[in-house]
């Protein structure tokens, strides 16, 4: 069976209904993106390492499985990318740290036994910023496997900390893949990337196995080629876990297919996208024309005032530093690869406690603020990011002077442990992609991929490849 | 017994630390991660870290200094003063006694409720 190059770049749900029709072979389809994972990955330092073996294993199992008419679901035989502080028994887990590169854990993540068990095919373990950059770093060259570097023009990083999920599911490496956010992981690197990344609910999906950073703003989130696929992934990967207290019962519900279309509301977060860069703007504003053919836009949104930055700097301050504090105080943070990172465990060492509590103590009324006001619409938009992605090489507050996206979007959705969808919209300068971000209620997961779906179902950006 | 650092003496800290105040301010580490929308422009920092915020330096000088060089705990200094001046930020919101910290304390060995 042989592959079109368009074929890797194809959605989870295309590529589903191929293999599910036997169109596809689930090894040929796994075998096509080991080879691009090998050819391409270290271009755009995207792998720490390709599971080849088990990738076939799994690959064959899937086949066998789907022609003797036992089908899974729509991850059954699509091969997949994990950011690497998922655990995976035997293989090299990382976390993208020199001091790390030789740990291998005896046990799988959560997610990662729920896809395997959903049929999806790992494929690799995906570049990361290291410790998913806890310890401040202020520059691309972040990983011991050095910058993640977006397909679209590789002089340019590829966001971060899920550096690697991003440039893979971007360059059509993996059908899609699995990234983290602590507080603008996947929302960076999707929108610098140009794909769709959905950051779930806090304690939808179970964080059992993956590295810690931060215990009340880590969550795992899918990062795919459409936000239909980030719905299906999110299907798979959600639920209960007893092996994470923090996780809960709440199943992703997608909208049911024939479902009576009905007006959505969506509001504009008022100053989010004024002093961007002027690509990001005109973007954004074509986005507000494509949602008002199929919603109502509410515009000049305020968005609750509170100190969002310090609070979330405070609380991934005190608990990375706990996290990481055999790290710090053995002296081994300095060989790690940004220099503010070999120092940064030891500022964050000094977090005050009472500063902890009090961060901690806002995030009851900021939750309330933001509930309020996102009750009042199914989702808000704002800029994904403020510009496209910074170049390799300088410290980032070198770059894009005066720019600002506004409101701390980022720092309030993940403090109140609210989704996030990013959705590519475009290109800006040296040919970067940009995207806006659809933010809303906890547990509104279905909203958002509904209305991404939407947009999609009315623009291109999604389907557009880039030049590997 | 506290660590004595071997290589950073009290005085050469005090020295890096007057340098390190005519130099500008690294971002602090929530907005170096993109954490609440990344800032590209420089923060100017005129003045010299504060003095809490070179005492809390100088408790890194003791405790992990051996592991340190002068020019980082230049460094340990202008971020731990941005991030006091966070601290002020969030203080600046108005909370009552009721206000508690939001996470749940339960007990039993399951650590939460079924």
């Amino acid at each position: 069976m042989t592959l079109e190059e368009s074929d890797f770049f194809l959605s989870v749900q295309q590529l589903s209904q191929k293999i599910k029709s036997r169109q596809l072979s689930p090894v040929a389809l796994a075998e096509g993106y080991l080879d691009r994972l090998e050819r391409i990955g270290p271009r755009l330092g995207a792998v720490v390492t390709v599971t080849r073996d088990l990738a076939m294993t799994e690959a064959k199992a899937a086949e066998a499985e789907i022609a003797a008419g036992k089908w899974r679901g729509p991850l059954h035989g699509i091969p997949y990318g994990a950011k690497d502080l998922l655990a995976t028994k035997g293989i090299p887990t990382t976390w993208g740290a020199a001091p790390f590169r030789d740990q291998v854990f005896d046990y799988d993540a959560t997610v990662v036994t729920k896809l395997r068990e959903a049929g999806a095919v790992l494929v690799a373990k995906l570049a990361m910023v290291e410790l998913a950059g806890g310890f401040g770093y202020n520059n691309a060259d972040a990983s011991f496997t050095g910058p993640g570097r977006t397909p679209w023009n590789t002089d340019f990083w590829s966001g971060g900390s899920s550096s690697g999920p991003g440039a893979a599911t971007a360059a059509g490496l993996v059908g899609f893949s699995i990234g983290s956010e602590t507080s603008g992981s996947i929302v960076t690197p999707a929108a610098f990337s140009g794909v769709t990344g959905l950051r779930p609910t806090y304690g939808r999906v179970s964080r059992h196995g993956a590295m810690a950073l931060c215990w009340t703003l880590d969550k795992l989130g899918p990062m795919c080629r459409s936000a239909e696929d980030c719905g299906l992934v999110l299907a798979a990967i959600a639920g209960k876990d007893p092996m994470d207290a923090t996780s809960v019962n709440r199943p992703y519900r997608p909208a049911p297919s024939g479902a009576k279309p009905r007006r959505w509301k969506v509001g504009v977060i008022k100053g989010s996208f004024e002093k961007t860069q002027p690509e990001v703007r005109k973007n954004f504003e074509e986005s507000l024309k494509v949602l008002g053919s199929f919603c109502d836009v509410v515009p000049d949104v305020e968005f609750p005032d509170f100190p969002y930055g310090p609070a979330v700097g405070t609380i991934v301050s005190a608990e990375g530093a706990s996290a990481f504090r055999d790290l710090v105080e053995s002296g081994r943070a300095k060989e790690l690869r940004v220099p503010n990172d070999r120092w940064g465990g030891y500022a964050a060492s000094m977090t005050l406690a009472v500063d902890y509590i009090q961060a901690m103590r806002l995030r009851a009324p900021m939750k309330k603020a933001l509930d309020a006001l996102y009750a009042k619409v199914d989702a808000l938009v704002s800029p994904a990011r403020a510009s496209v992605s910074y170049p390799i090489g300088p410290d980032f507050d070198k770059v894009y002077p005066g720019i600002s996206g506004g409101p701390g979007v980022i720092g309030a959705g993940n403090l109140a442990g609210q989704p996030a969808l990013v959705v590519p919209n475009g290109f800006g300068e040296n040919g970067l992609p940009t995207a806006f971000q659809f933010t809303g209620r906890a547990f509104s997961d279905e909203t958002l991929v509904t209305l991404g779906t939407a947009v999609q179902a009315r623009t291109e950006w999604h389907r557009k490849r880039p030049p590997v | 017994m506290p660590e004595r650092s071997p290589v950073t003496s009290r005085r050469a800290f005090a020295r890096t630390l007057a340098a390190a105040a005519a130099a500008p301010a690294l971002l602090p580490a929530a907005a170096a991660l993109g954490q609440a929308a990344p800032t590209p422009t420089p923060v100017p920092t005129p003045e010299a870290p504060s003095s809490v915020a070179e005492a809390l330096t100088e408790v890194v000088r003791i405790r992990w200094g051996k592991h340190l060089s002068g020019e980082q705990l230049g460094d340990i200094a202008k971020a731990l003063d941005g991030r006091l001046k966070g601290a002020e930020a969030m203080k600046k919101v108005k909370l009552t006694n009721a206000d508690e910290p939001d996470v749940v304390f339960t007990a039993g060995p399951e650590g939460r409720p079924s």
